[in-house]
Order: structure tokens, then sequence, then C-alpha cells
């Protein structure tokens, strides 16, 4: 039985995702979409990397599918398994599939947390193949010229465990993203958050200073992501000190020092 | 020292102890007048527990003037003082005067006496005096010596870190009475830093750490602080990159001192981000320098609470300073000060007004521009040579007392050799620079002994080929086959006592890698699939022998999943790095980079051995290539314990040729047969040795080698200490795999969390 073209409405962004670009990334993105390189970002966690997969989805006009990718995660829960109802057997596409059958743009998040033999399956749709091949419906999946697939990889974590095959990173094209630049990154927060520009200015002064402790007391300063949602408990009526320290210090560290430092520097910086 | 009562004196102990003083005219009258003032405090009930005591004393043949001292202190501390006071004063200088002598007792007791006020409860002077006389009971010797100096040790330490002191003194010198001598006439130079440490770290030190993560995430440097124990330093003080802490603030209150030394730590910061060149002192006159400092003081500030207004408040909580018509150089200073850090501060006085009006300008004009400084002090000095207000260089104390005292912010070797005003200053400021270089680590003098040491004993060293490995030449981009030769040397054998008593001193380390290695055994479940039983269904394996089923094969039985937590299989190489360079000092203890290492490495065996990891050890030096030395610390087939004398046997010497080093770890950790081969390397340096000039070639060997070793499916990874290490290691073994340690003390901490974090899902 051969299906007909999924349909991925469903997965298609209507509004417009906030997104300011960092540099060049979205000439990048859309010339490695085009020459269907696919693509890894790379970068801390919080700076944005899914927040303009979706923005990069809604400007070309495609539909993502996004797969959180975890521990757990088989092969066939990428790309589908057998079920049975009354009738006897039926297929089911898993997300990649029914991604490259519809032709959009897959996005597999944080792929170093699915174990390294899963991930293989992708081999055949990353180099000139651009092919899925389903073993056991003995079917093999051509991807359309709409498919693309982006993973995304922090390599912050200092772990041997988790880390990507060679052959697996060497398939991708990467676009290194870091935090926006200050100014950006205040007028993002402000945005996100709802709230004024000055206060903005001195949350993103609070997570410059704790990137400074970067691999030192922490694994990584407070994210872009942090900010937001301390400027968001702010706009809510909390207390600038408190809505930094429930959003910020506390979830970052648990360490004593670390924590009385970070109270410091947000009270140095409001 | 305990002091006990006798349960039952004799009760007419008193009056026998009078008759027998009768004889004594010399003590007569000073026996009569205590033993009233006996009876008034102490009672009745007390009075023959109290003459016991001093019988007791009497006929440890005290001679009369220690009597008489002791009388003397208990006419102070009476009328506060119970029995168990008294009794401890009696028995201790009893104990001191069997020991020591009588001369020595009296010579300590000045001092104690000297310190007493009237209506004290003596508790004080009791626990000084029982620590001493513990002291006395085990180094009589020492205590002549220290009689000269108890006044200033009892001037910066309370009772109980006294009596730490006195431990240490002890401990570090048990045997050698001349080096006893000088640590307690004060003379050893550890012996002072271990005073100021106990008398300042009280205070600094529960702060230290959180302020250098302070200063590095808002000024992105940590200066390194360092408390002196030195009367003469009142204000904090920079010196070079370091901050010099007075050991001690006497108005400081405990609730402010987390605020105050955060004010302190972070001046010092802004100063060394925005301060960019010292201050030349030319023909300065002592005034100017002050204003220099005051202004430089305020302009550093402003621009760090541009972006940080919270710095402002901080400090501002210090500007206590109020508006006054007082016009001394105290009043004005501080009030300038205050005028200055605080926009709504309002004072009326002319100088003051002109100082901030010339400030406010040239700082909307060009923040950055230091130069402004001086110009301004030139004027506002000269301003105040006309006004008659006189400076008095001595008597200056910079306000707040958070600021550091700007010494540190000029150039005295530009001083002008006519200019005389500031001789005092120069002299002053030379001092601490001296105190700076005494502060660096005393590199030069341990390693003299150790590499005589180590030179003597090389002949009979016995070794034995261990194999012969290749060498990455970088430059030609070929291996040098057969290039290094590795010899195996036999370990030296030394008691184990030292290493294992520190390994029991380190118990809190321990208890926490308990907690770990409890948590190593028992890895994370994984969910184990396709079994015959199991407490599951696996629903892929169900919906295939389902379909299976339909379709008329012959179903695979195995439907079943279960969790499982799956026993480790995890294989250590340690290789531990003993080139000369580990014989560097580290933290306070003096204990060098290699005894710390060699600690945590005795902590993750202990921990392995716990686990029971496949684990060996390897101590890796070089001399030149044809001798590289490994010293097998532990053999995989070994037991742990046989590692200890060996560990605690290791010495520093020669050079690191890393990359043979790994090579020869890896032969020995390939051949291991478990799912993760881990090979750990500790090092303090760049590789280095002496028959290789060109810098990046042991480098890049030492890169050729780890990548080998991953070739064969090694996990490598570094922990480096220090900063040098640590560039070096992100180059060598890549960024991801090295773990930089920048406090080497932190070492048996973090080595088995490290390796756990690395084999633990």
């Amino acid at each position: 039985m051969d299906a007909d073209p999924p349909d991925l409405d469903c997965f298609r962004l209507v509004d417009e995702p906030y997104y300011t670009p960092v540099g060049n990334e979205i000439a990048l993105f859309e010339a490695a979409y085009r020459a269907q390189v696919p693509l890894m970002l790379k970068g801390p966690t919080g700076c944005g990397k899914t927040r303009f997969v979706e923005h990069m989805a809604w400007r070309l006009q495609r539909p993502l599918i996004t797969i959180a990718c975890h521990e757990d995660m088989t092969a066939a829960d990428l790309v589908g398994r057998y079920l049975l109802d009354a009738q006897g057997t039926v297929w089911r596409d898993g997300p990649l599939t029914q991604a490259v059958r519809g032709g959009a743009i897959c996005y597999l998040d944080e792929i170093v947390e699915a174990r390294q033999d899963t991930t293989v399956v992708i081999h055949p749709l990353t180099d000139e193949r651009r092919v899925l091949p389903l073993d056991k419906r003995n079917e093999v999946v051509a991807a359309p010229s709409g498919f693309f697939l982006v993973i995304s990889y922090n390599p912050g974590y200092q772990s041997a465990v988790k880390d990507l095959k060679e052959s697996t990173k060497q398939r991708f094209a990467a676009i290194d993203f870091t935090y926006a630049a200050a100014a950006r990154e205040a007028d993002i927060v402000a945005r996100e958050a709802g709230i004024d520009a000055g206060l903005a200015e001195k949350l993103v002064r609070i997570a410059a200073a704790s990137r400074n402790l970067g691999h030192r007391a922490l694994e990584e300063g407070a994210s872009t992501r942090t900010l937001i949602r301390a400027g968001k408990l702010i706009a809510r009526g909390i207390g600038a000190a408190e809505a930094c320290d429930m959003a910020i210090v506390a979830p970052l560290t648990d360490d004593a020092d670390t924590r009385g430092a970070l109270r410091s520097v947000v009270a140095a910086c409001l | 020292m305990t002091a006990a009562l006798r349960r039952d004196p004799d009760p007419d102990a008193s009056a026998a102890l009078e008759r027998l003083l009768s004889r004594r005219p010399a003590l007569h009258a000073g026996f009569l007048a205590a033993q009233a003032q006996a009876r008034r405090h102490l009672g009745a009930a007390g009075l023959p527990h109290w003459a016991a005591l001093v019988g007791a004393l009497y006929h440890a043949n005290a001679g009369p003037a220690v009597l008489e001292a002791l009388w003397g202190i208990e006419r102070r501390i009476l009328p506060g003082a119970g029995l168990d006071t008294e009794a401890t004063l009696w028995q201790a200088t009893r104990t001191l005067c069997r020991h020591a002598g009588s001369r020595t007792t009296l010579a300590i007791l000045g001092p104690l006496a000297a310190r007493l006020s009237y209506g004290g409860d003596g508790r004080e002077l009791a626990a000084r005096l029982a620590a001493l006389a513990g002291l006395a009971e085990r180094a009589p010797d020492a205590l002549a010596p220290l009689a000269a100096v108890l006044a200033q040790v009892m001037q910066e330490l309370p009772p109980e870190p006294m009596a730490q002191w006195l431990a240490d003194g002890l401990a570090l010198h048990a045997t050698d009475r001349r080096r006893r001598a000088a640590y307690f006439g004060l003379e050893d130079p550890l012996a002072r830093r271990r005073l100021a440490d106990l008398a300042g770290a009280v205070r600094f030190a529960p702060h230290e750490e959180r302020l250098k993560l302070v200063t590095q995430a808002l000024f992105g440097l940590a200066p390194e602080v360092r408390v002196i124990a030195d009367p003469a330093l009142i204000r904090p003080r920079l010196a070079g990159g370091l901050l010099l802490m007075p050991q001690g603030f006497p108005d400081l209150r405990a609730e402010d001192a987390a605020a105050f030394f955060e004010a302190a730590v972070t001046h010092a910061a802004c100063h060394g981000a925005f301060t960019r060149a010292r201050f030349t002192v030319g023909r300065m006159k002592p005034v100017q320098i002050a204003l220099v400092s005051l202004l430089e003081d305020a302009r550093v500030e402003r621009l760090a609470a541009r972006a940080y207004p919270g710095l402002g408040r901080l400090w501002r909580r210090f500007h206590t300073a109020e508006a006054a018509s007082a016009r001394t150089v105290a009043s004005l200073f501080a009030r300038l000060a205050r005028a200055l850090a605080d926009p709504d501060f309002r004072d009326e006085d002319g100088w003051i007004a002109k100082a901030r009006a010339l400030f406010e300008r040239a700082f909307t004009e060009d923040a950055g521009r230091q130069g402004f400084v001086p110009e301004i002090a030139r004027i506002l000095g000269h301003d105040l040579g006309q006004l008659r207000i006189p400076f008095d260089t001595k008597a200056y104390r910079v306000e707040p007392a958070y600021r550091d005292d700007g010494l540190g912010l000029f150039d005295w070797d530009e001083t002008d050799p006519d200019n005389d005003d500031v001789l005092e200053l120069v002299v002053e400021a030379a001092r601490l620079r001296q105190e700076e270089a005494d502060a660096a680590p005393p590199d030069s003098a341990p390693a003299p002994a150790g590499g005589a040491r180590m030179k003597g004993a090389v002949p009979q060293e016995e070794s034995t080929i261990a194999g012969l490995y290749p060498e990455w030449d970088h430059r030609l981009r070929t291996e040098l086959a057969d290039h290094v030769t590795v010899r195996l040397h036999a370990p030296a054998a030394v008691g184990a006592s030292a290493l294992k008593a520190r390994l029991d001193a380190a118990g809190s380390i321990a208890a926490r890698l308990d907690a770990l290695m409890r948590r190593a055994r028992l890895d994370r479940p994984t969910r184990l699939r396709r079994r015959l039983d199991g407490e599951e269904i696996d629903l892929e394996a169900a919906q295939e022998a389902m379909l299976a089923r339909r379709l008329g094969e012959l179903p695979d039985p195995r439907i079943h999943a279960l969790k499982r937590r799956q026993g480790r299989d995890v294989a250590l190489m340690l290789l531990l790095d003993v080139s000369q360079s580990t014989a560097d000092p580290v933290g306070r203890d003096g204990e060098s980079v290699l005894s710390t290492a060699a600690l945590a490495v005795g902590l993750l065996g202990a921990a392995l051995d716990g686990v029971g990891d496949p684990f060996a050890a390897l101590a890796f030096a070089s001399n030149g290539r044809e001798d590289v030395r490994i010293t097998e610390l532990k053999r995989f087939a070994e037991r742990w314990e046989a590692a200890l004398p060996r560990l605690a046997g290791l010495r520093p010497a020669y050079s690191t040729r890393l990359g043979a080093a790994i090579r020869h770890g890896a032969a020995g950790l390939a051949a291991q047969a478990t799912h993760r081969r881990v090979l750990v390397v500790v090092t303090d340096g760049e590789p280095s040795d002496i028959d290789v000039e060109d810098e990046a070639y042991l480098a890049e060997d030492a890169r050729r080698a780890v990548a080998d070793a991953r070739g064969q499916g090694l996990d490598v990874f570094c922990v480096a200490l220090g900063a040098v290490a640590d560039r070096a290691a992100a180059a060598i073994f890549g960024r991801r795999n090295s773990f930089p340690i920048t406090r080497v003390e932190e070492l048996p901490a973090r080595l088995a969390a490290l390796y756990f974090q690395l084999t633990v899902r």
C-alpha cells in the first residue's frame, strides 16, 4: 500500500515566530536548505536554536516536525512500526517518516540524548541518497526536495557518554550559536517578557556576568531563556531580585558559594 | 589540662596555709589580703578549695613572685570568676612552674595579666593558661621564646585559635627544638603565616570563594586576597595582582562582614578593571597623593556603578560621614568621598563643593581619562594648603574602611629624589612589596632539598625496559619508530602511615565519595528487551509476535522486557605526573602538588576498590627519550592496599614526556576486556623534556598519542592542575576532555567525583 503524502498542515506555522538574527544565520540556513545540506545547530542551552528553526520553517513555508530526543528512543519511534487493529496489522509512520514523506523540516532536538545506535537511522537521509529505508515494510522512502533535516547539539555537556558518533557529526554542516550581543539580547528579553528596556538591559548584564563563571563554578551561564523567564515573572509583579533568584540563581546552581556570588551579582546589576 | 577540684579539701586548709606562710614575711601580707578577698567572693565554702589550690602551687616551689602575680590576677577577676576558673588558673600555673620553671612562668603571666581588665570573669585567661600549660607539658623549651611574643599572639588570636596555633607548632616541630623555638618565637615565617591565617581568616575566609566568583562574574578578574597580620596594615592594600587584607577590622560587626568584604573586594576589582596605569609620584605631596587616591577611588567606583548600580548602593552603605563644619583633613576627606559617591549628599563646605564641581565636569567630559585625577588633586591640595589645614601622613586613614589605602595605585620608583615629604610612604609601599614577594609561592625553598636527595638516589635505582614506543614528529609529519624507551622504575619503599593518616583525615571527602560510589554501583536501570520472561510486555516484540501468528508463522516467544541495573563495566588507567614541578607547594598547609595528587589518587583508589572497577595507576616522569620513567603504583590485578606504600614513596623529579606515558598507559589499558576503558592523566604542566627544544614537539606528540589511544577505543581525559596545564591540556586532549582544577587543594575532592561523572550514565 503506497501512502499518499501525509497531510502535514497541522505542522505548519501560521504566525511568524519572533526571531532576531544574531549574525548571518538566516542566509546560511536558507542556502543549506536549497543545497539540501543537513544542518546542525550548535550552541549553549537557551540561546534560541529551537526558535530559530521555527522561524525558518515559517519563512520557508515548510511544516516543522520537532522530535525531542531521549535515551529510551528506539529507531522504531523515529521511523514507525506495525500496529494491530481489528482488521489486522496497520503500519504507522513515525515522525521522521512522516516528515520525509511530507517534505517537512524535521528537527531532532538535543540529538545527543538519543543513543548512538538509534541516530544512525538518519544516515541514509543525510548523504546523496536522501532516502529513508523502512526495512520492516520493505520500502525505501525517497525524500522530496522540501525535506530538510536539522539537529541541535549542545557541546557544553561534559560527558563522554553523550557525544555524537564521528560518522554522524560529519554528515552535517553546522551553524554555531552564541548568545546575542548585549543590546540585541536586551531587545529580545524586553519583547518576549514584556518588560521595559532598562530592566531588560539589567537582566542581560546579570546573564553576561554569570557567563563569566561558565566552565568554572557553573557549567554554563544564564541563558536568554532564563532571562525571559525572569522578565515574565517581573511582568507579573514579582520583585526583580526575587524573580532573578527564582528564574536564574536557584536553577543554575546548588553550590552555596556560587549561589551567594550570583545573588551578589544580581544585587549589583539591579 | 583538666581543672579538677578536690572533692573534700581539708576544711582547715586555709588556716593551715596561713600558719605556714606566717613564717614567710615576704608572702604573708599578700596572702592575708588574697585570703580575705577569696573569702569575700568565693564564700566560706569555697575558701578551703582556694587554699588547697594555693597550697599546691606553694609546695611546687613556685616562688613568691609567681604567687604574688596570681594574687594580682585574682584581684581583677575574682568578683566575676567561679571556682572552676580559679582551679584552672592555679593548676595550670602549677604545671607551668613544674615544667618551665618559675622565671618563665612569670614571663608568661605578665602579658596575660596585662590584658585583664577589672570585672572580667577570667575565663579567657584561664583558657589561655590551660593551653600554655598543655604546651609546657609537652615542650617546656618552647615557653621562653613564646613569652617574648605572647602579647602579640594574644593580641591577634582569641583563646581557641591560640590553642590551635600552639598545637600546630607542636605538630610541625615535634622533635626539632631549634625550629620549635623559631616557631614559637615567631621567627619562622610559617608561624607568622599560620598566625595570620588563624587571626584574619576567621573573618575573611568564609567569604573568599564567593567573592572570587563575584568579581570573576562582574569584572572577569579575581584579585587574589591575602590576609596579612601586620599591625601597620589598617586598610586593604593593592600590591601587584594581590589584595592584602588586614587581618581584622576592629569596628566591623559580624553581620556587616559579608557586605563589607564584598565592598572591599569589588572595590579592588574596580581598580583592576579601570585603573589602567599607576600614577607617577614625582613631586607630589602626601596630601596630593591621598587626594589622587580618593578621587581615583571615586572614579573607578562611578565607572563600575554605571553598569552595576547595585555596587554603588553597596558602597554607599559604608559612607557614614555627615555634613559638618569641621575643617580637618579626616572630616573633609570622608565627606568628599561621600559627596563623590552619593549625589544626594548635601554639604555646604566650599572646598567640597569645588572638588565636586571639578570632578563632575572632568568625569562627564571623559570618564575614562585617568589623567584628570592628579590634575584635580593638585588644585585641591593647593587649596588645602591655602586654608592652612595640616595633613598628617601618619594619622590619615582612608575612609570608608573598605577602600584600599591607595599606595598600590602609585609607581614609587618614579619618586622625585628631592621629594622628602613622601619618604615614609615610599618606605611603607616598599615594605609591603617585600611582603608581596614573601607571599609568592616559595618554590625555591623545598626544591633543592628534594632534588639533592633524588640525585643521590639515582645511581642505585633499578630499572627494566618496559618497551620502545614511537614518537610523532610534527614537522616531519611522521612517526619516529622506537624512538622512546620507557623504563619501569621500582617504587621507593616507604611507610604509608602518614598517607594513611591523611586519608583518614579526609573523612568528609571519603564520605561523599562513598555516597557517589553507591550510586555508581547502582547504575541507572536500563530496559532489556526481547526476553523470555520479564516484568512487563515488550510492546514492540509483542506486536511482532501477534503479527507472526496472524500470518501463520512461528512467533518469537521473547516478548517480555525487564528493567535491570546493569553492572558497571569500566576499567580505569590513571597516569600521574610526578615531574619536578609537582614539588611546588599548594594551599596553606605547605603540601606539594604531588602529595595532594597522591592523596587524591588514594581517595579515588579506595572508592574504586569499593565499586570494583578494574583500576591501574602509573606515575610518570622523563629524563630524555632514553629514560621515560614509569613507576607502577598499582597493576590491574593487584589489591589496592599494595599501592599505598608506593604512592607514599613518590618523589617529584625530572620532566614530563606526556606522549610516551600515554602510549604506555594505553597499551596496558587496551588489553582490558571491559566495555569502557578510561585513561585519565593528572598533570600540572605542559609536556617538556631535557632533550627537546621545540616547544610544540612534545605537545603535538601527546596529541597524536591521545588520538591513537582514542582510535583503540579508549576514552582519554585529562585533569589539569592550574592555568598553565589547563591551556596545554585543552590543546592536547580537547576542551571537552580536559578538566581544569584551578585550586589544587580541591583535587582530592574533585578527582573521584570527576571519574564517576565520566563513567556513570
